[in-house]
């Protein structure tokens, strides 16, 4: 996983609980290759991040979704400072979401072929209401909620991000997102 | 922890992750230095290639326009002479004399022939590009000795291939073709009773080197060039079926295959010609 991912997270910790937090979750977590040291630049096992999200949820006792979650809103924004020039080309929240899979991921490609990114496929767009199909190995689909709700808020639309699992594990692997503006 | 404890630790880790994104980044930046290099170098094939392409659609316009021009110019002395025969045959026949008139249509039916040869020519000069080359093993011995005993038929001619000649990776069709126009020219402008023909071989280091050599009349050095060029002959055109095409197919196959053609001649004694082949 990118190093931006495990860089923005730890700020997001430092800002939000205090550097203390951050020095414990560190210490808390299983072996991390690199004792905790991350550059934005490089690439981590995708277990670490996991491992201190759920240290963090320890010291914090809130749920490991809801901390994904808020740490998805606080990606997007250090995303959009560092690539402002994928907002540019939408105009407004739904034809941002459209533009992931048609060119977004297609970019982050060029530019990091060992990246290892989620799909997401759109699977009806209306005026008010969007559906679609999230795929990944990791079962991020929260951290995918957090995102869109950062956008929401770039876009200065009001929205409504629910979930639905579609496997028979549960496992989180393949998820509809239906994405609705608020009345 | 105290809180130095605490900055002491993010002190380190921050260093750390420091000196991972300072080699990372020298890493990126030798990659895009080769990448740049590659580039540059893609660039300058790309740019080679274009030159050359473009020097052979000059090349090939100039031909095009060479052979407009030869075609116009070349074919319009038979028309004519057609054009004054036929015109000479209406006079003849409005008179009611019949004398002239089987050798006036004699006239006309080699003035013919001779337009057919010269487009059949052409268009075998212009197929040339072509030309399915097919690289095998040929034995030249055998190709060679296949074209002199059909070239010579009926004609006395003493001839010998020496050293024997070898068996070379080469298109059998083109190679056919060069042999063939030189070992015609020799026998058919030879105008001598004892004619004879030798054929030579020389292996070099990246090419072969073959000889045409006959005992005749021999080709006046002015006529060095001109002899390649398309439908020269050096004799009077109705004085034969020669189109003046075989030399220069000769030379645009040899060239074709990065080889070279020249000739050396002394008059009375005869002439030799050389052509080189790239070995593959």
């Amino acid at each position: 996983m990118k190093g931006i991912v495990f860089t923005e997270f730890l700020d997001m910790v430092d800002d939000t609980f205090g550097i203390e937090v951050t020095e414990e979750i560190i210490q808390e977590s299983p072996t991390l290759s690199t004792g905790g040291a991350y550059t934005a630049v490089g690439t981590y096992p995708h277990e670490e991040i996991v491992g201190m999200v759920v240290a963090l949820s320890k010291a914090t006792n809130t749920p490991v979704p809801a901390l994904i979650e808020a740490f998805g809103k606080h990606l997007f924004g250090a995303l959009a400072k560092s690539h402002p020039h994928f907002l540019s080309k939408a105009g407004s929240l739904f034809d941002f979401l459209d533009l992931i899979e048609q060119y977004i991921h297609i970019e982050v490609k060029k530019l990091y072929p060992d990246a290892q990114l989620p799909s997401f496929e759109t699977l009806s767009k209306e005026e008010h209401k969007m559906e679609m199909m999230y795929h990944s190995e990791r079962s991020m689909a929260d951290l995918a909620v957090g995102l869109i709700n950062g956008a929401a808020e770039r876009f200065n639309e009001n929205v409504t991000v629910t979930l639905a699992d579609q496997t028979s594990e549960h496992n989180g692997k393949q998820v509809k997102i239906t994405i609705e503006h608020s009345t | 922890m105290s809180d130095s404890d605490i900055y002491k630790r993010r002190y380190e880790r921050e260093r750390k992750a420091r000196k991972e994104a300072e080699q990372l980044l020298e890493q990126k930046s030798l990659e895009l230095y080769e990448t740049n290099l590659a580039i540059a170098q893609l660039n300058e094939q790309l740019e080679k290639q274009v030159v050359d392409r473009t020097s052979k659609l000059k090349e090939a316009k100039d031909e095009l326009e060479m052979i407009a021009y030869i075609a116009s110019h070349d074919l319009k002395t038979p028309l004519r002479s057609i054009s004054h025969v036929s015109s000479w045959l209406e006079e003849d026949i409005q008179a009611g004399d019949y004398s002239e008139v089987f050798n006036y249509t004699s006239m006309l039916k080699r003035r013919v022939e001779r337009i057919e040869t010269l487009l059949n020519s052409l268009i075998e000069y212009t197929n040339l590009n072509q030309e399915i080359l097919d690289h095998r093993e040929v034995d030249v011995q055998e190709l060679v000795t296949k074209i002199i005993v059909h070239e010579k038929e009926g004609q006395n001619l003493d001839w010998q291939i020496k050293p024997k000649l070898p068996k070379m990776k080469a298109s059998k069709v083109l190679l056919e073709k060069v042999f063939k126009n030189l070992i015609h020219n020799a026998i058919f402008y030879n105008n001598k009773e004892d004619k004879s023909l030798k054929i030579g071989f020389e292996k070099r280091l990246e090419s072969y080197l073959f000889s045409v050599s006959d005992n005749g009349n021999g080709i006046d050095p002015r006529f060095s060039k001109k002899i390649f060029e398309l439908f020269q002959t050096l004799s009077r055109k109705d004085e034969n079926d020669s189109s003046g095409i075989g030399l220069p197919i000769a030379k645009k196959i040899v060239m074709s295959q990065g080889g070279d053609i020249w000739f050396e001649s002394e008059p009375q004694i005869g002439t030799t010609f050389y052509f080189t082949w790239k070995s593959i």
